[in-house]
Parts: structure tokens; sequence; C-alpha cells
């Protein structure tokens, strides 16, 4: 009876992720994007409510509609995004949805302030009996609303001209235009009616949980992604019947209090299910990289750039306030953090939003053995991040069937169930309490104020040269013959799912490493730093200074750790995405247009050759034909 | 005259579901053989193709390379045994120069690992100068050293069919599987090509299995020739006995033998 009581109490939750996944799914079946954003406008919509129906005393309604209208602005907002960025370039979009989700959530900080704030619910209380089990009319009108509403997107899609339109331009785009159908309006509706599901499950559970920017927003992204991919992304039933089983498993999981975060396992484990049992997803799962540019090979540049600000850094750092100093570790350790995605997103090819777990996991794991475990500083520094490579080999075994974006969703997921789990348990991290760190020391020296800092610059040198050596000697070929053509590089001996693997643990290691920095840094961990809002955010600032750049990783630390406060962290946000509609390949491909543009001029002759009159490409062609 | 098989193909069988792409095929190339597989669209030639590489599974037969079975490897460990392939779509790395292309094929054949390749030890560094002198005696040998250095992305169509042989030579192989070579070419091109692929079994000795829908392009320089039709061998033989064969006539221009 327990079992059914906690489940039915799980049902208006898995109601909520039910129509949420709809949204998701509905704009991927229209556009091939995965909304980022989604959780965000969800979240927005929940404020904008009870902004309007507790502060402003307006009828349940009209806020309703207010809040409603907030996310439908989203939605063609979003639209309009994706439609500059270009379609075809979906990752580029995805990111971008990355960066409206960053500026809704600094925007809601802003204007609602940090503090959690609990809704009133709206509905009249009391309870109906169902065979012994009590449920209030509030998880009844969810529960019912989401069923309902559920029914109606189905029955449009499948029955209406319509959804016929929508289902058409989901299959080919390209014939659905020369058929005559309004693509980009179509494209506009189905963003919109996506969003604006976000925003109805936003405001129908409000009265149910806290409001609360980042939680709100991880809870209402990650579980109903994960219903959606169940649903291979384009399956409404599917997507549906995940979300609410994911809202009744965790409620029956719910009464096993003794594991923290037992319940956030749940999407993930159905995630990875689903991914194992399905075959196959469409092509669109796989984007194209970012950048169509030629690639500059990582690590051809010169070396003395990176000896001179290096020494350039030892000179200035006895000169610096101890407040600079920090910066200065910070913005080393953010750089290795960006610097696992440039090895793993930029060279491989691979889409992880997970490194901030990375990160945080290499943070606790410096804490448990530097502090319980009593190890010293100079073997928790080689550890820490060799514990943590299993973890990221393991989130990286999706990544042999799967690219891009599920690939993408996946690591979330995992982020996810870091931060709430993880990271929540007290006997690894501390839990709330967090985890000290001693003050750093070798073979008896004390390595305290600027000596830590030189440690710091010693071991960002030494993973910049070895990652500059990895992409310059041959073991870059593979890397990046992987992230060009999967098939090409199998064809030449290159292991593809060891490649991809290795890639995984490189990178793990180094965001590790990172977190173990950073860690002697702060001197003080706890879980609420390494939330999956870190991961995305060092993704998208990593992706905006150059994803496949060394020097971008450099760029993406500093951008990173500079920045505090909301109105900075909006203006970022806002520069990702106006860097990811004018300079797609990021800003340390803008330095090369114009530093280094012999290799793009012969480039474009070439390419101006073949498609200028038939004598000319002849020439070309015939040139150097054998005799 | 007993040829001595370097790559030997027999019984193969390959389903999709109900349908019987190829249905007990056998064919061998020898040392040095340039070796024709010819046949009408959806002849299985592909499928056959995909099964020697190891990119699908055959429900039968058996796939040896000089008296080694390759059966259950997958394609990466086929490609180190030293079978080497080209794509029919293309498979360049399109954003990488075509030098650089190059390199990367060669990897598989240095021995130096990762930690090396992290530190730049002289291991690493040796096996780098070979990637690039192999490279750079391919690209002359294909007569691609001009555009050595632009990215694949930027060359011209027939460019890069070319690209792709020189791309699969860096592997050093013991037999090139070469998929519709001249598909998309115009004439000129495609006769540069198949004068090329003859030059290069004369000066290397390497064996060639090339799979074909273009019977001009096969005839004037295979040593050995496979007809597949329906998944089925119609016919083997050399160009001569092959062009004479109502049965490939038939196949070929839908004459019906017996009318």
């Amino acid at each position: 009876m327990e079992m059914v009581r906690l489940a039915v109490a799980g049902l208006p939750a898995g109601g909520m992720y039910a129509l949420a996944a709809l949204g998701i799914v509905l704009i991927y079946r229209a556009t091939g994007t995965i909304n980022f954003a989604q959780g965000a406008v969800a979240t927005a919509s929940a404020f904008v409510f009870d902004l309007a129906w507790t502060e402003h005393d307006l009828p349940v309604l009209v806020a309703a509609l207010a809040a409603l209208a907030v996310a439908f602005a989203f939605g063609l907002a979003l639209e309009r995004l994706a439609r500059a960025i270009g379609h075809g370039n979906v990752l580029a979009q995805v990111i971008a949805t990355l960066g409206v989700q960053g500026v809704i959530l600094a925007g809601c900080e802003r204007i609602f302030g940090q503090e959690a704030r609990v809704v009133p619910t709206y509905f009249p209380s009391g309870s109906i009996n169902v065979a012994g089990v009590f449920i209030s009319y509030d998880q009844l009108a969810v529960i019912v609303a989401a069923a309902a509403l559920s029914a109606t997107v189905g029955l449009a899609l499948t029955r209406t001209g319509l959804g016929t339109s929508v289902r058409a331009v989901s299959q080919n785009r390209l014939a659905a235009s020369l058929a005559g159908l309004p693509v980009q309006r179509i494209e506009g509706i189905s963003w919109a009616a996506g969003t604006v599901l976000a925003g109805l499950a936003g405001i129908l559970l409000a009265p149910l949980l806290f409001l609360d920017t980042y939680r709100l927003s991880v809870f209402f992204l990650v579980k109903p992604l994960a219903a959606a991919v169940v649903g291979g992304l384009v399956s409404l039933p599917l997507a549906f019947g995940a979300g609410i089983t994911i809202g009744v498993a965790e409620g029956v999981l719910s009464r096993y209090t003794a594991l923290p975060g037992l319940t956030e396992t749940v999407p993930f484990v159905m995630m990875l299910a689903a991914l194992l049992v399905r075959r196959s997803f469409r092509s669109e799962l796989s984007p194209a990289p970012l950048s169509k540019n030629p690639a500059i090979r990582p690590g051809t540049g010169r070396f003395w750039p990176g000896v001179t600000a290096l020494c350039a850094m030892v000179a200035v750092v006895p000169a610096l306030s101890p407040a600079q100093t920090v910066t200065l570790r910070l913005t080393i350790s953010f750089t290795l953090l960006a610097l696992s995605l440039v090895v793993l997103t930029g060279w491989v090819g691979q889409v992880s939003l997970a490194q901030g777990a990375f990160f945080g996991l290499g943070a606790f794991m410096a804490a448990t053995l530097g502090n319980r475990a009593g190890l010293p500083f100079g073997v928790v520094l080689v550890a820490a991040p060799v514990c943590v490579v299993p973890f990221a080999v393991i989130v990286g075994l999706p990544a042999v069937r799967f690219r891009g974006l599920l690939l993408a969703v996946v690591t979330l997921a995992f982020g996810s169930l870091c931060s709430a789990s993880l990271f929540e348990w007290k006997t690894f991290t501390g839990g709330l309490d967090g985890s000290h760190l001693p003050s750093p020391s070798l073979f008896g020296v004390d390595l305290s104020g600027d000596r830590y800092t030189f440690v710091c610059l010693a071991v960002g040198g030494l993973v910049f040269a070895g990652a500059r050596n990895l992409a310059r000697f041959r073991c870059g070929g593979p890397l990046f013959g992987v992230r060009e053509s999967e098939d090409g590089a199998q064809a030449l001996g290159i292991g593809v799912t060891a490649t991809k693997l290795i890639a995984f643990g490189i990178s793990g290691a180094i965001a590790g490493l990172g977190g173990t920095l950073f860690g002697y840094t702060t001197g003080f961990v706890s879980g609420a730093q390494f939330t999956p809002v870190l991961s995305a955010t060092i993704f998208a600032v990593t992706v905006v200074a150059g994803v496949e750049s060394l020097w971008g990783a450099v760029l993406a630390g500093a951008i990173f750790t500079v920045p505090s406060g909301e109105t900075v962290q909006l203006l970022a946000s806002i520069a990702v995405i106006v860097v990811l509609v004018f300079l797609p390949g990021g800003l340390t491909e803008a330095r090369r247009r114009f530093i280094r543009p012999a290799i793009r001029r012969r480039g474009a002759d070439v390419v101006s050759a073949g498609e200028t009159p038939v004598e000319r490409q002849d020439e070309v062609v015939m040139a150097p034909a054998p005799r | 005259m007993i040829r001595r098989p370097l790559l030997d193909v027999s019984d193969v069988v390959v389903r999709y579901g109900p349908v019987v792409a190829v249905d007990g095929a056998t064919l061998s190339v020898g040392d040095g053989e340039l070796v024709a597989l010819i046949g009408p669209n959806g002849a299985g030639k592909t499928s056959l193709f995909n099964a020697i590489a190891g990119v699908l599974r055959p429900e039968e037969g058996s796939v040896r390379l000089d008296g080694e079975p390759l059966d259950g490897l997958p394609p990466h460990i086929r490609a180190r045994r030293g079978l080497a392939r080209t794509f029919q779509g293309g498979r360049l790395f399109s954003r990488m120069t075509l030098r650089e292309n190059l390199e990367v094929a060669h990897y598989e054949r240095g021995r130096s690992g990762l930690a090396s390749g992290c530190l730049g030890g002289p291991l690493a560094r040796r096996d780098r100068h070979r990637d690039r002198r192999l490279a750079g005696s391919v690209l002359e040998a294909m007569d691609l050293a001009d555009f050595a250095d632009l990215p694949c992305a930027s060359l011209p169509f027939g460019m890069q069919r070319r690209a792709e042989v020189a791309r699969a030579l860096c592997l050093e192989p013991r037999i090139l599987l070469l998929d519709e070579p001249s598909a998309g070419l115009d004439p000129a091109e495609s006769a540069a090509l198949a004068a090329t692929i003859v030059r290069l079994r004369d000066t290397t000795g390497l064996a060639v299995l090339l799979i074909e829908h273009d019977m001009t392009f096969v005839m004037n320089i295979s040593d050995y020739i496979y007809v597949l039709d329906f998944g089925v061998s119609l016919a083997e033989g050399t160009p001569q006995q092959v062009r004479s064969d109502p049965a490939v006539v038939a196949a070929y221009l839908g004459v019906d033998v017996v009318a």
C-alpha cells in the first residue's frame, strides 16, 4: 500500500516530465535540434506565474496566460536564433540553446533573486480517495492536464493538416519546401508549441516544488530529456510513457532515503537502457562539425609564445595581491577543464556535457585522498586524476554507438546524476558540509602561497605542452581522423572505439587534474559547485573561445574565471549566442583568419577554380594527370 | 596455371532480412594480380565488398588473407593485416590537408605509442619522419604532390578519388580494394586513374581487387574478371572470355539468352 501511495505521489511529476518531453520531441521532430533551454523556459514561466499571481494578485488564468506568453516568446526567439545560425549546423544550434539557457537563468536570478520561493497552490485543498490512496486536487489536476494535453498534441500531429506538415518537414525539409510548405513558419510553430509545453509544465508543477532557479532548470531539463530519448526523440507515446514511468519510479524509490539521490539515477538508467536496446537513431543525431573551414592542425604553431606567456606569469606572481593570485590559480584550473573539452570535442568530435562532473570528481578525489587518506600532495596530484579516468571511460561507452547530440544528452544526464547523487554522498564528499583539503606540501616543503601558484603554473604548462605534443606528433592523426570520418579512420586500421574511449579517459584525467588544482586552491569543496550548469557553461565558453585550439582553452579558462555575478553571466551568455551566429568556429578561428590567411587563400583558389568556366576546371584537373 | 591466392573468398552469403544480397560468392586474388568484380546495379558487389572488408558480417562463407582466416575480425584489424580499401562515396578527412590524410594512414604501421607521442620522444619522432617520407613518395607516385598541402574538401572531385587511392596505399597494404574508383569521373579522368592503377601494380606488385559498374574501365586493365548478378557468380575468366560470354552480355544488356 505504501508503494502504491508513493507511486501515485510520483504521478504529477511524471506528468510534467511527459509534457516537457513532448515539447522536446516536437521541436526535435520539426527541426532536428534538441532544445537544451527547455528547463530554463519552464523555470522562467514558473517565476513569471508566481510574480503575477502571488505578488501582483492577478487572477490565476491571467497569470498563467502571462507566463505562457513568455514561454511563447522564448520559443519564437529560439526559432529566430536557430534560423540565424542556419539549418544544418545543428551542433551550433544546440549550443546556442545552452546560451539561451544561460541568459534565462542569469536573468531570472537578477530579476527574482536567489532565494527559493514557495508558490501557494491555486487549487482548492482537499483530496479524493481512490481505493485507500489519497490524491490531492492539485495532484489530480496536474495528472489530468498532462494526459489531456498530451492527447491533444498527439491528435494534432496525426489528425490535422498542420500536423501532417510538421511531420513532412521533419522527414525531409527540402522536399517539404519544394512541395510548397511554409517550412519556416512550421518550424516556428513547432518551437513555440514546444516551449509553451515546457511553460505549462512549469506553471502546473510550481505549487508542488520550491522555485529555485538552477535546481528547477536542471529538473525540467534532464528528466524530460531522458523521457524524450527513451522515445527515440521522435515517438510521442513512448516519451509520454517514459515521463510517467520516471515520475512513478522516483516516487517509489523516494522511500529509500538512506541512499542520497537514488531517485536521480532513474532518468540516467532509463536513458542508457533505451540507448542500448534501440538500434538506430535518425541521422541528424550525428551533426556536422561546428566549423567547416580547413582545420589548422593544433600544436603546429610556434612554441615561444607559450613559453613567453608562462615565464611572464612566473615573473608576475610575486607582485600579485592574494585575490589576484587566487584568480590566477582558478584560471589555470578552469583552463585545464576547458582543455579537456578541446581534446575530446575539438579534436575527437565527441560532445560532452559531463566535464564539470569530472572536474568535481577530481576535486573530491583530492579531498578524500589528501585529507582522509592523508596522502602527500605529490601523490594526490597524480592519483586523483587517475581515479577519474574509469568514470570518464564509462561515460564514453555510449559514444561507441552514438555520436553528437545523443552523446550530449547522455553526458548531461551523467553530470546531473553525479551532482544529485554522488556529490551528495556524505562519506565521499561530506554532503552539505563539503570537504576540506589540507595545505599542499611536497617532501616536507610547504607549498602554500606563491609556491602553490608556481606549482599550478608548472602543471598547467606541462599539460599544455603534453597536449600540444599529442596533437603535433603522430597520435593526433587518429584523433582528428575519427572526428572527420569514422569509416575512413577504420579503413586505415585505426580502432575507432579504442580511440574514443582513450580520448574520454585523457579528457577525464585532464578535467580531474583541473579539479584537483581547484580543490587545493579553494581548500574547500562542496557538491553545489559542480552542477550540470557548470558543464554546460564551460562547454559553451570553450566553443566560443575556440574548441579546436589549445589557446582557445586558455582563453576559455580566463573568460570563465573572471566574470562573477549575474550581470556578467548574462552578458557572457549573450556573447556566446552572438559568437555562434557570426563566428561558428570560435574566437581563435577569427584570429587565424587574420594572422594565418595563406592557407585559406590557397584553399579558396582551388574551390573557385572548380566553380569557374570549364577550361579552367579542366586545367586544374588534368594538369597532374599521368602521362 | 595455378594461381596462388592472396585473398581467398569462398561461399560468402549476405542477407538483409529476407533479401539475399550475395548468395555463395567465391573469388580469389593472387599476388600482383589485378582482379575486377563487375555486375549490374544491385548485383551484390558492394555487399560482397563490405563482407570482405569486415564492415558487415556474412552469414556463411569465409574470407582468407594469405591463408589466414579473417572471419569475425573488425574492419580496422583487417586493415592492419594489409587489406586497404577505398569508399564509393569517399571518406577523406575533408578538413585536413591531403598530406595529413596520408600521414594518418601510416599511423598503425608505426611503433610509438601514446606516451611517446605526448612526450615527443625519439621513437615518435622517428615514426613521424617515416610517415612523412612515405606520404611524400606516395604523393609523387600518384601525381598529387601539387595538391599536398590543400585541405581535401577543396580538391576537385577527380583529385579526391585519386587521393583516396593514395591514402589507402599509405597503409602499405598487401591488397588494395577499390570500390567503384571511376564513379563520377569523366572519361579522361577515368582513363588516367586506370593507367595509374596499372602502373602501381606493375611497379609495386600490389594485388588489386576493384569493383566496377563500368565494363569499359575494367576490360582493358584487369587480369581476371568475376561477374556477379543477383548475388550469384554469373561468369569468370579473362576479359576476353567474359566479354564473349552470352550470359554476361544478357545480364548487362537485359537480353534473354535463349531468345
